[in-house]
């Protein structure tokens, strides 16, 4: 059997200058099926005017949230000087809610984030390195789906006591468990396949192998999964605070709003269900934000 | 087949176990001093070490999880001095309440849920479709203690036509007992439905559309008989989630319970916590937690009665 | 299980080079993996048993077999993938058996990485889909500590010398065709200039007309970098191809080995034979047509047979292959049999087949 120089023959080819054009990436891909998305880019634009109220508060109103004047007590929405009302204690509302809205929207996105790393380093190495180490970690995280979320959240808030930092702990320590559930499930998918063979075979460490090959790989489910969670994680903190386990008043946030005033709902009910609008907003903002991500990075996979 | 069952019966026990551990152990660390409120003004240090050691709280950390663990299985709950009370007795009364909210709302958002999803699975990309799926997001994003006061805006303080609160037995009239528990199921159900519809749509989407339908269609089969065989594979994927429902609602009983002054263990272990009553918290959070883990274990073994692929086994 | 250890120096058809040694040497080695057999029962499968064959430097050798029967974990255990329970390897002339773990490369573990790679069979799974073609075939080098300059001047050569083009650096793997992905493969393989290459099954994923020219790059490569390869596949024509000498393989053990051109001339195991009967050979001179088939199922690699493993299928089997396992002879220089039938002790008679046809000729 007589065999043409293979090498040369490939490289005229190639050296003819026919080199085709690249077809787009996978990210490039993802990127135009999203800005495609009607309903993404409306979640988007909803979610960037909250965030930048929030964050731009100061520069929107003049009023001291923590300040309230008694004889002002619950005006309804649109009264002189007070464009959504003010509060059972007289402090205007507006005011109230974008100085609100940061800590709520810290109390949601921080437990997330932090969860999404921890999470993603105890599943990424459960799956990688398997048997002993995998089942002690998934047994541990096993344990802490056996509660209901929201009352294990409680309880550990309840057992720290209230304030921020706190409630974003008993968030974190909620969430860490599925995630890690993704994680793990994702890992080892990958770490049976062939590449990761040939990353062994290069010499490249566990570290090294789980940090460039694996992490690139399992980022997507993780990523929509975690996005998921934040529209939720919005609301939970949200419950926490309106039982009290959150921010110290007279900081305002959206949940400890709703719940002071409850009592106002006979008296004032729009400028009472206000503070719930907006937690309502963001987190159905989230929620379909993470959906129209979910449905775009779906792409050739 | 028996084999099975055993082995996933036998896995709820360490994880029990575990749970009561996690609760002990988080409470432990409660800050305050678990004897404030229980002594007079006057009370000499001696009076205190006495109540402490009465009370065991000067031994080690495992012995009095142990000791703990040891009375709870013997029906102990401790006492509250808060409330004057067994705590035994303070749960189960509340866990009745509770029961009776969670079910009604279990079994509505259930039912609502997979009538519309199923709906929108089968009438995949119509008007029906896209209004459920709308109302799914919805219903995921909206937070239950809004809806809540939604619906109290509504109904009680606007139309004044429901109570804003509390509970009515049955012998008090079936038509004030249901209208007590009009509103807190539904602010309750909410998430309920709406996962619950997107479950069941993804599913009957699978199964429905799936070729095997044809086949049976084919085979002469009639509609109905048709939408038996569709119902029992699609339910697998459903049953799952409706176990981790009512997890979420005893997790959210809490909020509800509490805004609608529903006597149940939700308002209880929120009364507790903020009296630092510790062995009300204890005791009330081990038995939600320990029912929810009862209930997965139950939809577990269910699900393996009717699905045969879990029963060849794992 | 007693087999006799093999002449250490096989004389494969090459015409004989001063100074040539064997590259890699394989001795008797074995690698078992545990296996749950019930709720409490534990057993073992035997995946290789008691391997032996010499790779002469620049030679390729062919290992063939039915899937199965242990190529792929002989591959992997060669080149360090896999952990082995006994025997040695020899590489060079130095014994480099794997250590226990392998997650914790030493310098020399590192080092022993540049002399021996593998291509890999699936052209889907074999490849980072995250990573750019350019960053694939770079990242053994970035390991190894080449410089960002070093690492794309050797992957620019190295796609060339696969036949690609080096703008599909930027390429991300689900760009390219199956056979394309493969060449990335042979190019990462061979980004640390290695001496030994194993290829596992490297073209059997590929459609024929494509496998053509990924055999013809591995041979031009063979000549050009003096390589020395190590070919896996189960099907004969390729392996015939290319290789110089072969080994074939059933149930984890090695049967017989040789010369490739003089496997396919004479083959003396009953399986070699039916495994060359089976084959469609196009318009080449094959065996004797009146060799019959291959029956029976492969037996459960859990509990294989007693004494010779092949008995259950064999056409020849005598009452000895149950109770001893078949030594290994040489009845020719440079061809290894492990089979009953070249004992010394053996009835002289030629085997004759159930048909009362006669068979090939052995000389003795």
């Amino acid at each position: 059997m007589t065999i043409a120089n293979p090498v040369s023959s490939a490289a005229a080819r190639w050296a003819a200058g026919d080199a085709p054009a690249r077809p787009e990436s996978y990210l490039q891909a993802s990127r135009r099926r999203f800005l495609h998305n009607r309903v993404g880019l409306g979640a988007l634009a909803v979610l960037s005017a909250l965030i930048a109220m929030s964050l731009l508060a100061p520069l929107l109103t003049s009023y001291d949230p923590a300040i309230g004047a008694a004889t002002a007590r619950l005006r309804p929405i649109g009264a002189p000087g007070h464009l959504l009302g003010t509060d059972e204690q007289g402090r205007d509302m507006l005011t109230r809610i974008l100085y609100g809205g940061r800590m709520s929207l810290i109390a949601g996105l921080t437990p997330v984030a932090l969860a999404t790393v921890i999470g993603t380093a105890l599943g990424s190495l459960s799956g990688f390195l398997g048997r002993w180490v995998a089942a002690v970690i998934m047994r541990t995280m096993d344990m802490f789906y056996a509660f209901p979320a929201v009352l294990l959240a409680i309880a550990i808030s309840a057992s720290l006591g209230p304030g921020l930092v706190n409630q974003i702990i008993a968030l974190t320590i909620i969430y860490i468990a599925p995630i890690a559930r993704v994680a793990e499930a994702a890992t080892r998918r990958i770490v049976v396949s062939e590449f990761i063979e040939a990353a062994r075979l290069s010499g490249a460490s566990t570290s090294r192998i789980i940090l460039t090959q694996v992490l690139a790989n399992i980022f997507s489910p993780i990523f929509v999964y975690a996005s998921g969670l934040v529209g939720l994680a919005i609301v939970t903190a949200a419950s926490l605070s309106f039982l009290g386990l959150g921010v110290r008043p007279p900081t305002p946030e959206w949940g400890f709003m709703l719940n002071a005033l409850r009592g106002a709902i006979y008296m004032n009910p729009w400028v009472a269900a206000l503070p719930g609008l907006f937690i309502f907003l963001t987190s159905i903002s989230f929620n379909m934000l993470a959906d129209t991500i979910r449905d775009s990075l779906d792409v050739r996979e | 087949m028996l084999v099975l069952v055993m082995r996933r019966a036998g896995m709820a026990l360490p994880t029990l176990f575990g749970v009561t551990l996690i609760i002990y152990l988080l409470l432990s660390i409660l800050p305050g001093d678990p004897l404030a409120g229980l002594l007079p003004q006057d009370a000499t240090e001696a009076d205190r070490a006495h109540l402490a050691s009465s009370l065991g709280l000067d031994r080690a950390l495992p012995v009095r999880y142990v000791m703990w663990l040891d009375d709870v299985v013997r029906g102990d709950f401790g006492y509250s001095q808060f409330r004057r009370r067994e705590v035994a007795e303070l749960i189960s009364v509340a866990w009745r309440n509770t029961a009776s909210l969670a079910v009604y709302s279990a079994t509505f958002g259930l039912l609502t849920g997979v009538a519309l999803g199923t709906l929108a699975g089968v009438y995949r990309g119509s008007r029906v479709d896209r209004f459920v799926t709308g109302f799914a997001i919805v219903g995921l994003s909206v937070p239950s203690f809004w809806v809540a006061i939604l619906l109290l805006i509504l109904f009680s303080a606007q139309l004044k036509v429901l109570p804003a609160g509390g509970l009515a037995t049955f012998e008090h009239g079936a038509g004030n007992y249901f209208a007590h528990l009009l509103m807190p199921v539904l602010s309750g159900s909410m998430v309920s439905i709406a996962i619950t519809a997107r479950v069941s749509r993804a599913s009957i989407v699978e199964t429905f559309h799936a070729e095997f339908v044809d086949t049976l269609r084919a085979k002469g089969l009639r509609e109905w008989q048709v939408l038996a065989h569709v119902a029992k594979n699609a339910a697998s994927p459903v049953l799952t989630t409706a176990g981790l429902q009512v997890g979420f609602l005893l997790g959210g009983s809490v909020l509800i319970e509490t805004i609608f002054s529903w006597p149940g263990l939700g308002q209880l272990v929120f009364n507790a916590i903020a009296a630092r009553d510790l062995p009300v918290v204890q005791a009330t959070t081990m038995v939600i937690a320990s029912t929810f883990v009862l209930l997965n274990l139950g939809v577990d073994l269910i699900q393996m009665i009717f699905d045969p692929r879990l029963k060849r086994g794992a | 299980m007693v087999t006799e250890s093999i002449a250490t120096e096989p004389q494969p058809p090459v015409p004989a080079s001063p100074g040539r040694r064997n590259l890699l040497e394989v001795v008797k080695v074995s690698k078992r993996f545990p296996v749950r057999l019930g709720p409490l029962k534990r057993g073992y499968v035997s995946a290789v048993d008691s391997l032996s064959f010499d790779v002469v430097r620049g030679s390729t050798m062919g290992i063939v077999g039915e899937s199965g029967c242990g190529k792929s974990t002989a591959a992997r255990l060669i080149v360090g993938l896999l952990p082995i329970d006994e025997g040695d390897i020899i590489f060079d002339g130095a014994n480099v058996r794997a250590p226990r773990q392998l997650h914790r490369p030493g310098p020399s573990e590192k080092a022993l990485r540049r002399n021996m790679q593998m291509v890999f069979q699936d052209p889907h799974s074999s490849l980072n889909p995250r990573a750019s073609v350019g960053e694939i075939i770079s990242f053994p080098m970035k390991v190894h500590g080449f410089t960002k300059e070093q690492q794309r001047e050797r992957t620019s050569w190295l796609l060339e010398q696969v036949g690609l083009h080096a703008n599909h650096a930027s390429y991300y793997p689900h760009q390219m065709s199956g056979g394309q992905r493969q060449r990335v493969n042979i190019a990462r393989a061979l980004a640390l200039s290695p001496q030994l290459v194993v290829c596992d099954e490297a073209v059997s994923a590929l459609d024929k007309s494509v496998q053509a020219q990924v055999l013809n790059l591995l041979k031009g490569l063979q000549e050009e970098l003096g390589l020395t390869f190590i070919f896996i596949s189960h099907d004969l024509n390729v392996v015939q191809f290319m290789s110089d000498s072969v080994c074939v393989m059933y149930l984890g053990q090695a049967v017989e080995t040789c010369g490739a051109d003089r496997l396919y001339e004479n083959p003396l195991h009953p399986y070699t034979r039916a495994l060359l009967a089976s084959t469609p050979v196009l318009g080449g001179v094959g065996v004797a047509s009146d060799v019959p088939p291959l029956e029976g199922e492969l037996p459960s690699p859990l509990s294989p047979p007693s004494g010779c493993r092949f008995r259950t299928r064999c056409p020849f089997v005598m009452d000895i292959c149950a109770e001893e396992a078949p030594p290994v002879r040489q009845p020719e220089p440079g061809h290894h049999v492990a089979c009953h039938l070249y004992a010394e002790d053996s009835p002289a008679v030629a085997p004759r087949y159930a048909s009362g046809l006669p068979v090939i000729e052995v000389s003795r």
